[in-house]
């Protein structure tokens, strides 16, 4: 940990001034904003928290991310890396830190030829999709910020987006990226290729200081609206690539199998050894998967290689009104059931369309209890067919109302309040707060419910939009950050919602991320063992912590980070923190799946103190016999999690789409277990005894094979035993869900070096349509 | 009665709620040229939304060092376009302003620094026509000895350079309308309108208020030209110099209330003036600014009255323009690659078909919310092919004095322009406002490109003069 980091006013104007000029010396000009008037711009992202940075740097590539990372080192100081601040649980924003802005890393190269894009950090979600479009391909998560916010902030906090239902989150969509690890070692990782490392750090300084001549543009590189890299600016583009690197960029494209290395000195070259341990230990492991959804506590990502899709030719929308929330929630699970498939399926309960409806009167069903937003893709001329049949399907579901868009222009004009809901809840006050959490598909109409309890008590004027094919809902909430009454009773609202979806088996967060303001939360929903790993394996990449250290995982007792308790004025607790220690443990054993970690056992934080890395050297072999001692009592999934290694217990939730089977299962029995309860699981095996586990152990498979996702996309969560016997539960039997670190996605693929599957909670698709 | 809003600068107090109603999502950020050329949250509208905050609260001192990225900002508005929540963002950057001027005269040597000299001087000679055609010049040599003592005044070579690449060619600057008058309507008398003539739109490009008056006469309506008219009070309102806005609203209000002005529905046709003048001169907020003023932008006003047939549309002839037809009714049918996708001509006949882009006035479009009517002009014209430009609410960087005051950056922004020019690859590019015509004139003969950058107005005369 970085020692010094309370300071005077004083002395911190002086450590500032000391601090930018040695930044400043390692930078090309322009590239460091010290001024008072700057840090405070920067103090803030789209959250309602609040913080003033150190300093701004504007690197212009990786190479001078890299640079950054090797002073941050030099000097203890801590880095926040920033895309475009659309995030909205604060993991942007930067204590005594040093804001690292992407916004000018905005190379932008589509492969039409396999159908990917290279994307600089700093590029737009939108500008993606907007080129691929050319190509008639499309970038399919869209998170709503998508014209503001960055690829490298949408890989960051794993967004997800409306269109996520048909299409799967940013996570299936990454197929690699090169990251700056916190030792400024370069590292390129690939979906199921071993880390590269991309250049010696050394030599760097010298090709990035030196003016190493910039590198002839590719003839299919274009640039993003915006690239600083453009003749129009001055500054001539610099090398993205040291001419180290250049080898080995076109690798994290090409999914090809690499032999397995037998052991780290085969391997590369001398460089391996400088890779964090796990890497070493694990090199085939999806540390893509990991890095994703990573909030930028684990390496500052300088480029991504994203998959793409063909584009849908055709999308209609078409809105459906209900009595209620419960008949809407229920509309949508028969919907799927009967392998109805819209692309999405948006809902706004009626408070969310008075409040819409009072200020540009998009004609939105207000006298109904709820409305189903639906976009239906496909071919144009099938299109009206599926449309006719979705309406009937919601007709026959108890809709009052069922409005088909026939054209484009009325599409547009279906969505328009939907896409307004922002907007109009900022008329109420100074700022609204979006909840975003998500619950099991089964418990859709019970959460609606009790969401709409929690609101009515607090009295405010609030109300929900929900991602509803998914789960994810987002109650959204009117604040006047000043008052810090009204700060509290809405902190208060958001607390009890997460732990309404907590009780229901869900997650407190399905897209925005933990940031600052959610991590007291996370101790609620992921166990004190649990929680200890992934610090470990934190510690295992960034031993310093220099990496956004405020924000993602809860402090530990006694280290002195305090959550929220900044000392920056106005810098109020954050939400959810206070963390109602002890007085929130309702335990909710029996009220439905999923219930068991709220009730985790925080005596035990702080239990694998000491224990600073993730011991990697033992077998699958080892872990057999620590299978017997799961020590999760209270389960989510017990039934099936808590006998692992006992013989098949397959559990099929059949309106959560979610199937629970212990990892030696067959893939075969789990493939029947699915089709018997009316679901799939699009995974397929070689042999009929081949198990989920080894099926997990050995995935070879890049993400872009499999329609419905690749195995790592459909793993929701798993209970694992690791190499020391520690038995870890990560994920959530959810849909979405971005709270922590992926450590059971990490695990696809590593051959079983970083921990042994005991039992897993998969994602099943709707049975393909008679 | 027409009134004028007096400016107090940030201290007003509806700023608070102005402020307020921004709730830091960032979706302004792509839109905003400045950030997207630079990558600073500084550059950008939340930034600079963060500044005026902390000005509001006094925690903050708008100097020319901490006033810098409010005044690399273009004001061109399109954040306001971007905003789910409606923030009046053109609003607030004229108070920031508005007190940044207020702070230079209590400063003496804010007072004295050069940007200030030569806004003032700018504006100075915006309200005296005689010295602004001076400057603009009757002939290249004259004009360059204007610009050169402008900028020796002002110590910047960088406003000399800037200033002589905006030169308009001679053709533009003559004829002129006479100073005073009513030309009377062709045909069939629909009504009389007056005409906005502007500073400079008639100094340097006096052909297209000539345009200007001929379409309206085509169009049926008398065109009164009331002698005294002066700027709109756009260019000093946008740098803060509310007090001679103040003194030019009152000007004009004089000249067209009385005489054989008063009461006529005022035309302009530049849009910053258009947006200044609509704002300014009894507009009520939240109703749909451009219908509610005397004063109207020509391409509302002729959308509005319905524009009268060009001679060659009523013949239901058909130009020679590879794919695409166009019927006596206006409407283009197309046949094989579509219409508006087609690739430019090898005939090279003055009456073929052309590829038209329009390019919005960024006052216009995120101002009045005026972008619908000039394009629907244009696609009823004879001979127009319309194109779109990419980025259509992207501002060329103009912006009044900006391409003065911030060459480079202004040059930065006009070469993104530029780009999309490029990819659209039209043969005409349609303006509406003074500025632009100016800057994507000099862009295009920068790039070397064959494209003619004409005033909507000028394309409109030009499709009456036509004969089949």
């Amino acid at each position: 940990m970085i020692s010094d980091r309370a300071t005077t006013d004083a002395e911190s104007t002086d450590r500032v001034t000391t601090l930018a000029a040695s930044l400043a010396a390692v930078l090309t000009p322009g590239q460091v904003l010290s001024d008072a008037n700057a840090r405070a711009v920067y103090g803030r992202d789209a959250s309602q928290e609040r913080g003033t940075p150190l300093l701004v740097a504007l690197p212009v590539d990786a190479g001078e991310v890299a640079a950054i990372v090797r002073w941050a080192n030099a000097h203890d100081v801590a880095l926040v890396a920033r895309g475009a601040g659309t995030g909205l649980a604060g993991g942007a924003v930067a204590r005594d830190a040093v804001v690292v802005s992407m916004a000018r890393l905005r190379t932008l190269r589509i492969d039409p030829a396999t159908r990917t894009a290279v994307v600089g950090p700093g590029v737009t979600r939108d500008a993606v999709d907007e080129a691929a479009a050319a190509h008639g391909l499309a970038y399919p998560p869209d998170p709503s910020s998508g014209v503001a916010s960055t690829i490298g902030g949408n890989v960051a906090c794993n967004a997800g987006g409306p269109h996520c239902l048909s299409r799967g989150v940013t996570q299936r969509w990454v197929l690699g990226m090169e990251v700056v690890l916190a030792s400024g070692l370069r590292v390129r990782l690939g979906a199921h290729t071993p880390p590269r490392v991309v250049s010696e750090r050394r030599d760097e300084v010298e090709s990035n200081t030196g003016k190493a001549p910039g590198n002839a543009p590719e003839p299919n590189e274009i640039h993003a609206p915006g690239g600083l890299s453009d003749q129009s600016v001055s500054r001539e583009p610099s090398a993205v690539l040291p001419p180290s690197g250049d080898l080995e960029t076109g690798e994290a494209r090409d999914p090809d199998d690499l032999p397995l290395p037998t052991s780290p000195r085969d391997r590369d070259s001398g460089r391996f050894h400088d890779l964090p341990l796990p890497m070493r230990e694990a090199p085939t492991a999806d540390w893509t998967a990991l890095f994703v959804g990573s909030e930028g506590t684990l390496g500052l990502v300088t480029e991504v290689t994203l998959r793409l899709a063909p584009r849908p030719e055709a999308a209609r929308a078409l809105l459906a009104a209900f009595p209620d929330v419960a008949s809407a929630g229920a509309a949508v699970t028969a919907l799927l059931s009967a392998g109805l498939r819209p692309a999405a399926v948006e809902l706004m309960d009626q408070r969310i369309m008075r409040i819409v409806e009072d200020w540009i009167a998009p004609g939105l069903p207000v006298e109904s209890g709820a409305a189903l937003l639906l976009s239906v893709e496909g071919r144009p001329e099938s299109l009206d067919a599926l449309l006719v049949d979705i309406a009937a399907a919601l007709s026959a579901s108890g809709a009052i109302e069922v409005r088909r868009a026939q054209d484009d222009a009325q599409s547009a004009a279906l969505w328009r309040g939907r896409k307004s809901v922002g907007g109009a809840m900022s008329r109420l006050a100074p700022a609204y707060y979006s909840v975003d959490v998500v619950v099991p598909r089964g418990e859709l109409a019970a959460a609606l419910r009790e969401i709409e309890t929690i609101l009515e008590a607090a009295e405010l004027p609030a109300g929900a939009i929900a991602h509803v094919g998914d789960g994810n809902l987002h109650p959204m909430l009117p604040l006047n950050p000043a008052d810090p009454a009204d700060r509290a009773r809405v902190e208060r609202v958001a607390h009890d919602i997460a732990e309404a979806a907590l009780r229901r088996g869900g997650t407190i967060t399905g897209e925005h991320g933990i940031g600052r303001e959610k991590r007291a939360l996370l101790a609620r929903q992921l166990d004190a063992t649990t929680l200890a790993a992934m610090r470990e394996l934190r510690a295992a990449f960034d031993p310093r912590g220099l990496l956004n250290p405020g924000a993602m995982l809860p402090p530990e007792e006694g280290s002195g980070d305090t959550v929220g308790a900044g000392t920056e004025a106005g810098a109020e607790a954050a939400l959810g923190a206070g963390a109602r220690a002890g007085a929130g443990t309702e335990t909710g054993a029996g009220i439905g799946p999923g219930n068991g970690a709220i009730a985790g056992t925080e005596g035990e934080i702080g239990q694998a103190k000491g224990n600073r890395s993730v011991s990697m050297t033992v077998a699958v072999e080892g872990a057999e016999s620590a299978a017997e001692s799961v020590a999760d009592p209270n389960h989510p999934s017990q039934l099936v999690h808590g006998r692992a290694g006992m013989p098949s217990t397959i559990v099929v939730e059949a309106a959560n789409f979610v199937l629970h089977a212990p990892a030696d299962a067959t893939v075969a029995d789990a493939c029947a277990a699915a089709a018997a309860a009316g679901r799939r699981l699009p995974l397929s095996a070689t042999s009929p005894t081949t198990t989920l586990r080894a099926l997990l152990d050995g995935y070879r498979g890049g993400a872009d094979t499999l329609e419905d996702g690749a195995p790592r996309d459909l793993l929701l969560s798993a209970t694992i035993t690791l190499p020391d016997g520690r038995v870890i539960r990560c994920g959530r039997a959810v849909h979405k869900n971005v709270a922590g670190y992926d450590l059971h996605r990490l695990m696809v693929g590593a051959r079983g070096r970083l921990g042994r599957f005991e039992a897993v909670s998969l994602a099943l698709v709707p049975p393909a349509r008679p | 009665m027409l009134t004028v809003t007096p400016t107090h600068g940030l201290a007003a107090p509806d700023t608070a709620a102005l402020l307020d109603a921004c709730i830091h999502c960032g979706l302004c950020l792509p839109a905003c040229p400045t950030f997207d050329l630079l990558g600073a949250e500084t550059d950008g509208p939340r930034g600079r939304i963060v500044l005026m905050s902390a000005a509001a609260q006094g925690a903050l001192t708008l100097d020319p060092t901490t006033a810098a990225p409010l005044d690399r900002c273009l004001g061109c508005r399109a954040c306001e376009s971007a905003c789910p929540s409606g923030v009046q963002y053109g609003a607030l950057l004229e108070r920031a302003r508005a007190s940044q001027v207020a702070h230079g005269r209590r400063s003496r040597a804010a007072t004295r620094s050069a940007r200030a000299l030569a806004r003032r001087t700018l504006l100075r000679a915006l309200r005296r026509p005689r010295l602004l055609r001076a400057l603009a010049g009757a002939t290249a040599v004259a004009q360059r000895v204007g610009l050169v003592a402008l900028a020796l005044r002002v110590g910047r070579p960088a406003v000399l350079a800037a200033a002589a690449a905006i030169a308009p060619p001679p053709a533009l600057r003559k004829p002129r309308l006479p100073a005073a008058g009513t030309l009377a309507a062709y045909g069939t008398r629909r009504g009389a309108v007056a005409l906005f003539r502007g500073c400079i739109q008639d100094a340097s490009l006096a052909a297209v208020n000539v345009a200007t008056g001929e379409v309206l006469r085509h169009n049926g309506y008398d065109v009164v030209l009331a002698e005294g008219q002066t700027c709109c009070g756009a260019l000093a309102r946008h740098a803060g110099e509310s007090r001679i806005a103040d003194e030019q609203a009152a000007v004009n209000r004089a000249v067209f209330d009385t005489g054989a002005a008063a009461g006529l529905p005022i035309i302009v046709n530049a849009g910053g003036c258009a947006t200044t003048l609509v704002a300014e001169h009894g507009a009520a907020p939240g109703t749909a600014p451009a219908l509610m003023s005397r004063y109207v932008d020509l391409a509302v006003f002729l959308d509005r009255v319905g524009l009268r047939p060009c001679p060659s549309a009523g013949t239901g002839t058909v130009h020679s323009m590879g794919t695409s037809t166009i019927t006596s009714t206006g409407t283009i049918t197309s046949t094989g690659t579509g219409t508006g996708t087609g690739t430019r001509s090898t005939d090279t006949s003055a009456t073929r078909a052309k590829r038209v882009a329009y390019l919005d006035s960024c006052h216009l479009r995120h101002g009045l919310g005026v972008a619908a009517e000039p394009r629907a002009l244009l696609a009823a014209l004879p001979g127009t092919i319309p194109v779109e430009l990419p980025h259509p609410d992207r501002c060329c960087g103009s912006a009044g004095s900006y391409s003065l005051m911030q060459p480079a950056l202004a040059d930065g922004v006009l070469a993104r322009r530029m780009k999309d020019v490029v990819a659209a690859d039209p043969e005409i590019i349609v303006v509406a406002n003074p500025g632009c015509q100016l800057q994507l004139l000099r862009g295009v003969r920068e790039a070397g490109l064959d494209i003619e950058v004409l005033h909507l107005a000028q394309w409109l005369a030009r499709a009456y003069r036509a004969t089949p």
